[in-house]
Formats: C-alpha cells, sequence, structure tokens
C-alpha cells in the first residue's frame, strides 16, 4: 500500500495519521549516545583519580569523596548513563508500540479503501475499530508519559536529597573534632520510623549523615534544597542564564521569603525583614542555598 | 594520627586529567534530545519533557563537579609545591 493510499485509508477511518518513527528514532539515538558518553567519563573520571592516588591524608579523602564517593563525579555519572538508558528503553517500547498500532491501523485502512467500493456498509465497524486503536495508543502513550514523569521525580528528589545533604555537612564542618567526628547536638525526634529503628527519641544530629537523620531533623534541609532545585530548574527550563548576578539575587529573595514562611515563629527581627534589607551575613545564607544548588 | 602523603605530581596530573574531561563534557553539552517532542501528544510530552530536563540540569551539576575537580586539584598541586619549596629553603638555611 502506497503512502498516499495508506494517508487515504487512515482519513476513511477517521483517525490522524501516527507520528513520524524517524523522529522517535533520532531521540533514541541521542538518549543512547548521551548514555555511553556518561558511562565512559564514569570509567575516565576513575581513571584520572588514580593518577593522584599516592596522596592521603583528610586532604586527600576530601577528594575522594568528590570523585569516588556515593555522590561523587564516577557514580553520578554512572547513575546518569542507567537514567539516559531507562528513557531510551522506556522510548523503545514506545516506538515498539506505535509500529504495532501502526501495523493494525494500515491492515484497516486498506480494508476501509476496499469497503469503500464493494462494502460500504462496512466503514462505521472499521471506524470503530480504529477509533478503539487510536484510544487505546493514546492510553498507552499517556502512561508512558507518566512513567517519565515518575522518572523525573524520583531524579528530583534525588538532587534535592544531595543538595540538603551539603547544607548539612556545610552546618556540621565548624563542629569537626581532630578525631574526625563532630561535637555532638543532641535532638529528639518524633519521627515514629526512627525511632522504631533505633530505639531511641535521641539523635545526635552532628554525628549523624543526613540521609540516616530522622524525617523532622532532615526537613528544613529537604525544603530550603527543593525551592532552590526548583528555582534553577524553572530559571533554566526559560532559557535565564543560572550564574547571572541577577539570578542570584532574585533567586536568594525567593528562598529568604520561603523560609521566613516557615520560620517566622522564631526568626529574628532582622530575619523578618524583605530581603533587600537584610545585612550581607543574612542575604549570603540565601545565597548559599543557590550555590549549592548550582555546585558553585 | 591520620597518615599525610604529598605526591603534587600526582595530584596536578590529576587535575588537569579532570580539566580535559570537564572541557570535553562541556563541548559535548546538554543538547541532546532538545525542542519537540518525539510524540506529539501532550500527556506524553510532558512527562519527557520533564525527565529530559531533570537529566539536563543532573548534568549541568555533573560539569560543575568535573570542573571544581579539575582546577581545584591543580591549585591544590601548586599549593603543596609552594609549601614544599618553603620547606626546603628553610631546610637549606
Amino acid at each position: 500500500m502506497t503512502e498516499q493510499a495508506w494517508a487515504g485509508g487512515l482519513a476513511l477511518l477517521g483517525v490522524p495519521p501516527l507520528p513520524d518513527l524517524d523522529v522517535v528514532d533520532r531521540h533514541i539515538a541521542d538518549l543512547d549516545a548521551a548514555a555511553a558518553h556518561h558511562r565512559k567519563l564514569a570509567a575516565e573520571s576513575r581513571r584520572a583519580h588514580r593518577l593522584a592516588g599516592a596522596n592521603s591524608g583528610p586532604a586527600a579523602d576530601a577528594v575522594d569523596d568528590h570523585v569516588t564517593g556515593r555522590d561523587g563525579i564516577a557514580l553520578t555519572a554512572g547513575d546518569l548513563a542507567d537514567r539516559l538508558s531507562s528513557v531510551a528503553g522506556t522510548l523503545r517500547v514506545t516506538r515498539e508500540t506505535l509500529v504495532w498500532v501502526g501495523g493494525l491501523l494500515a491492515g484497516l485502512a486498506a480494508l476501509a479503501v476496499a469497503a469503500v467500493a464493494y462494502a460500504p456498509h462496512l466503514l462505521p465497524r472499521l471506524r470503530s475499530i480504529a477509533a478503539r486503536l487510536s484510544a487505546r495508543l493514546r492510553e498507552i502513550t499517556a502512561r508512558l508519559g507518566a512513567l517519565m514523569r515518575g522518572m523525573s521525580t524520583t531524579l528530583t528528589n534525588r538532587r534535592v536529597d544531595k543538595v540538603a545533604g551539603r547544607f548539612h555537612d556545610a552546618w556540621r564542618a565548624p563542629r569537626k573534632l581532630p578525631d574526625g567526628t563532630y561535637e555532638p547536638r543532641v535532638k529528639t525526634t518524633t519521627d515514629p520510623a526512627w525511632i522504631k529503628k533505633h530505639d531511641t527519641d535521641q539523635v545526635d544530629i552532628a554525628n549523624t549523615r543526613y540521609r540516616d537523620l530522622p524525617a523532622d531533623w532532615k526537613r528544613e534541609n529537604q525544603e530550603s534544597a527543593r525551592i532552590g532545585v526548583q528555582l534553577v530548574d524553572e530559571a533554566r527550563a526559560s532559557g535565564v542564564d543560572v550564574r547571572s548576578e541577577r539570578f542570584m539575587e532574585e533567586a536568594s529573595s525567593v528562598v529568604h521569603d520561603k523560609w521566613l514562611v516557615r520560620n517566622r515563629d522564631w526568626a529574628t527581627e532582622e530575619q523578618r525583614r524583605p530581603y533587600e534589607l537584610l545585612s550581607h551575613a543574612e542575604k549570603e545564607k540565601d545565597r548559599d542555598v543557590v550555590r549549592m544548588v548550582l555546585g558553585i | 594520627m591520620t597518615e599525610i602523603t604529598i605526591d603534587a605530581g600526582g595530584r596536578d596530573s590529576a587535575g588537569r586529567a579532570f580539566g580535559a574531561l570537564a572541557d570535553e563534557y562541556s563541548g559535548h553539552g546538554g543538547g541532546w534530545c532538545r525542542g519537540e517532542s518525539p510524540l506529539p501528544y501532550e500527556e506524553f510530552a510532558a512527562g519527557y519533557h520533564e525527565v529530559t530536563a531533570g537529566l539536563r540540569a543532573a548534568c549541568e551539576g555533573l560539569s560543575s563537579s568535573l570542573d571544581q575537580a579539575g582546577t581545584g586539584q591543580v591549585a591544590m598541586a601548586a599549593i603543596n609545591r609552594g609549601t614544599e619549596l618553603a620547606n626546603s629553603r628553610g631546610w637549606q638555611v
């Protein structure tokens, strides 16, 4: 069946033409290439890191963590490779679905062309089957879209946790003792899961890694991080230069406003002022949130 | 007590290697899958744009980390060399 006859058959069936598979293939190829690039980067960053392997001590440990740690370059590159492959995999499923539905519609289109000449009474029936197929296709692609939305949420939550972890580490850094532990800061938690797991409601937040903190002691850092990530993502999506001074000031002002909504009860007189009227030191706290998100 | 070993040459080489990786990575960029969605269906396109935008944001973070690993280690090596030089001059006096 020629392209023209196929399009004519679809028009008889009353369904729109299917999306162009070449466009889907191009996206799959792009994602595969990006995944391969990140996989290679993960290996090369480990190789580059080994060049400094003879170094040891606290400074060397900090670089080790930056490169090979849980949130380090090598694992992040590997993780990105996996995620890019997952999106490519989802597009492959989408493509298969399009091919499957396209094949069925092509058969129906051929029948519709023949029906016009020999059995016009069959056309309504064929139209109804084609409409059901089209609806099914939209249903499947909507589910695939929701699946990708879920992937996006996981990715965002992970970035939020990473940034929140940096806030926590920055907060406890001045408490670091020569033996590598931190000056304790014991707090009471109301997180039932944490209490059950640790058999106590007392938590030394300074000597606990961010990811092991109870939910209530993660919350403030998590909220600030989420706002920062959201501001940066929205700005990037609208083409704003997130490294500009203007963005830094605008975003910091929003960070401050949102912080004040959460903490007004105990905020100092100065902290209750609008961002523009804060002291340099107070403004820097808000700017630090944006800097942490940007990794600068 | 923590043992400290300094190999400024190795640190400098690692820094330069990371600098090269950072340059290559920023050249590669996050240009993939920009523009149109592979499918014109809105319910699909929204999810696709969200996930690719999130991935690109994560790539930008990775680009910064690579850059820091490069410039940071080169600077660290320079400080280490400066300290070694100062120490050796001190011993010679």
